[in-house]
């Protein structure tokens, strides 16, 4: 064939040559770009909350003369991004960190010790929860922003049907849900490897008075207290919930509430959002409960959202000034009225937001923060308590009892060692 | 001329490879680089009932799903290698498992598996086969069964398309000289086919094991390891550990607990290849 390209050494020498000088060009243009500022965030269930934020860093731009983009990901895809972004001191100039993210990347990240002052000075002190997050080391390591409640969603016309009112306590959801069950609607809280177990479980342990370790990381697990909840645990499985619950994922218990069955369950607001739209009469039905009172008091749990600047990052400045930014009155009003209630503020100033005043079904969680912990809680907050999470320690124990598995004593002490095993103190 | 694929093959794979090894002997965090601390990693894994768990559950996993896989795919092969109708569309249709995104596969298998709303659980009680619903993921042996069905499911027309891919290299004429030896179907097969086969199946099965006992996706989507981390297996503890906690040192050292396995492996597998010149 005439004109057939043949490869010699010197053009691939050159190819390779043209490819790196292409690499090199990309990269020059990346870090010439130095009035661009660059946001990493979750995506949010709430659509609306991404725009919303998009909108605001737009607008934060025009007042700047920047630009300012905001890159959305997926929770799973975070986790490897922050990864990499922290190991090749590149990426984002802001990042969204989730739970204890920020004592997992507290070395990487830039102190915000004078903004955050400054929003104290002018709003007062944050939630504890905040402060017992954010605070790393003597510096606030990232800024509050606002939390995912994990709070009870329950049907007001199976509750009605059987005598009941909302469960308030504990007990008295084992006792509405018994009387549930049998009319054909099971109550459900997950027992699985899945985020929303751990959400459950945890509080009922809390509420209960039980706990995995210590303020000083001393394993505690092996408590009564934490007898009575697993006994709480089985007799609420065995006498008010189906099997399927050992299957679920995080979105099981929505489906379970939106099929009609489920009379009562633990999530955020997303089956109330997600029935408004599809199944309206049903989200008539609908309400929600703040964190349910066990004998050892008021106990929550759920997600935390806060957001750090890498210490590499080239816009340090910019990115502080972004932040407080995002808590001028009428940016963070604007911010949580895009959640439609989904996201509540983790300071005490930003509480009754309008969304939950003006709408009775999500007023009860006003002050979320208040009742929350972080997963772990009260053993430190650092990656111990990151690793029991994501090791399902805590379902796995409950599971393993309200199913037969073990026994309350192997249960338990399975746990223990796995506590160890993590690095909790053994207990003398 | 190799050296662009030198270049290319030190990059992808050789840096990334001596990265973890340095990793795996580390007790590097995310965002902290970490200290040597020689095979500490490797010995408390060893210890750890949970990594023990993984271990077996890895070994298992692929062990059975490439058992299965293998004859399924020769089976499939021989009959796509017959002279059907519409050969060329089954033979298309055959690869839809495998070419399908896995995520996408193992998300629809999630909605099969559900056992509420699962169309496995449904046809079942339709067809009056079991009065109430199967937990599929929610056992630990039936999840670990459940996991294995799709890997299986997802692996087998690759088995079945190398194998065809062989059997089409295999001359009517030895077929025809062994049918005037007064040699039968079974005896074709046993003494012809599967001989001649054999350097293809050693390929095969060698491929599907490094994949298999690497397989992510699957596990991670279906169970997330669970119920009772009875499903993990190297790659997802290795995800849990070293991405979601942060634990990068702990985290590369799970990976390279595959490695020595899979050299033995190779090892064998081309062995079996090299070894035998298969004359007719």
């Amino acid at each position: 064939m005439k004109n057939e390209f043949k490869l010699n050494k010197g053009k691939v020498l050159g190819i390779i040559f043209c490819s790196i000088l292409l690499i090199l060009g990309s990269l020059i243009c990346v870090y010439a770009q130095d009035s661009t500022l660059r946001i990493l965030m979750f995506s949010s269930f709430v659509p609306q909350n991404d725009e919303a934020l998009k909108a605001i860093g737009a607008e934060f731009g025009r007042e700047k003369g920047i630009k300012v983009e905001v890159d959305f990901v997926s929770i799973k895809d975070m986790y490897p991004k922050l990864v990499a972004q922290a190991d090749s001191k590149s990426g984002h100039d802001i990042i969204g960190l989730e739970n204890l993210l920020p004592i997992t990347y507290k070395g990487s990240l830039l102190n915000l010790d004078d903004i955050i002052e400054e929003i104290i000075a002018q709003y007062g002190p944050f939630a504890n929860i905040a402060k017992e997050i954010c605070y790393q080391d003597n510096h606030w390591k990232s800024l509050p922003w606002w939390i995912v409640p994990f709070h009870s969603t329950y049907r007001m016309d199976y509750f009605k049907d059987v005598g009941e009112q909302v469960p308030k306590t504990w007990e008295d959801l084992l006792r509405a849900g018994k009387k549930l069950k049998a009319i054909g609607h099971p109550i459900g809280i997950a027992l699985s490897a899945t985020g929303d177990s751990n959400n459950a479980l945890y509080q009922i342990m809390w509420g209960f008075g039980a706990r995995i370790a210590d303020s000083n990381g001393v394993v505690a697990i092996n408590s009564p207290e934490t007898r009575k909840a697993l006994t709480y645990v089985k007799e609420l499985y065995e006498k008010t919930m189906t099997p399927d619950v050992l299957t679920w994922d995080n979105g099981g218990n929505n489906r379970y509430i939106l099929s009609g069955v489920g009379s009562w369950t633990m999530n955020p607001i997303s089956i109330w959002v997600i029935a408004k739209r599809d199944f309206p009469e049903l989200a008539e039905q609908l309400n929600h409960y703040g964190a349910q009172y066990g004998p050892m008091g008021r106990h929550g749990a759920g997600d935390f959202y806060s957001l750090g600047i890498w210490d590499f990052s080239p816009n340090k400045a910019l990115a502080k000034e972004f932040l407080l930014y995002l808590y001028k009155k009428d940016v963070m009003n604007s911010y949580l009225e895009s959640g439609l209630g989904f996201n509540l503020a983790t300071h005490p100033y930003f509480y009754e937001h309008f969304v939950f005043q003006r709408n009775p079904k999500i007023s009860e969680l006003i002050g979320y923060a208040e009742w929350m912990h972080y997963t772990g809680w009260p053993a430190p907050a650092d990656k111990r308590a990151q690793e029991v999470y994501l090791r399902w320690t805590v379902p796995n124990m409950f599971t393993e009892v309200a199913t037969g598995t073990f026994s309350m004593d192997q249960a338990i002490s399975k746990a223990e060692k796995e506590l160890i095993e993590i690095g909790y103190k053994p207990a003398k | 001329m190799i050296t662009p694929a030198v270049i290319a093959l030190i990059f992808t794979v050789g840096y990334p490879f001596i990265m973890a090894i340095y990793l795996s002997m580390t007790d590097a965090e995310a965002g902290k680089l970490g200290s040597f601390i020689g095979l500490y990693n490797f010995n408390q894994l060893a210890i750890s009932p949970l990594f023990q768990t993984a271990f077996k559950n890895s070994l298992l996993y692929t062990f059975v799903t490439v058992a299965v896989k293998l004859p399924l795919g020769l089976i499939l092969a021989l009959i796509l290698n017959k002279d059907l109708k519409a050969k060329k569309f089954l033979r298309g249709i055959i690869l839809l498992p495998w070419i399908t995104p896995i995520t996408i596969s193992a998300i629809g298998w999630k909605w099969m598996y559900d056992s509420m709303y699962g169309v496995i659980n449904w046809m079942l009680i339709n067809l009056g086969l079991i009065d109430h619903s199967i937990l599929w993921l929610g056992k630990p042996w039936l999840a670990k069964v459940s996991v294995m069905i799709v890997n299986i499911w997802r692996g087998t027309p690759f088995f079945a398309i190398i194998i065809l891919a062989g059997l089409m290299t295999i001359s009517e004429d030895v077929y025809d000289a062994a049918k005037v030896d007064g040699a039968g179907t079974l005896a074709k097969f046993w003494y012809i086919t599967l001989p001649l086969l054999k350097p293809v199946i050693s390929f095969v099965v060698l491929f599907s094991t490094v994949m298999t006992i690497s397989d992510y996706p699957i596990v991670f989507i279906l169970t997330r390891g669970g119920p009772l981390n009875s499903t993990h297996l190297f790659s997802t503890l290795a995800f849990q550990i070293g991405l979601s906690t942060g634990y990068l040192g702990r985290g590369a050292a799970i990976s390279l607990f595959i490695f020595p396995f899979l050299l033995l492996v190779v090892y064998f597998q081309l062995n079996l290849m090299r070894g035998k010149r298969w004359e007719y």
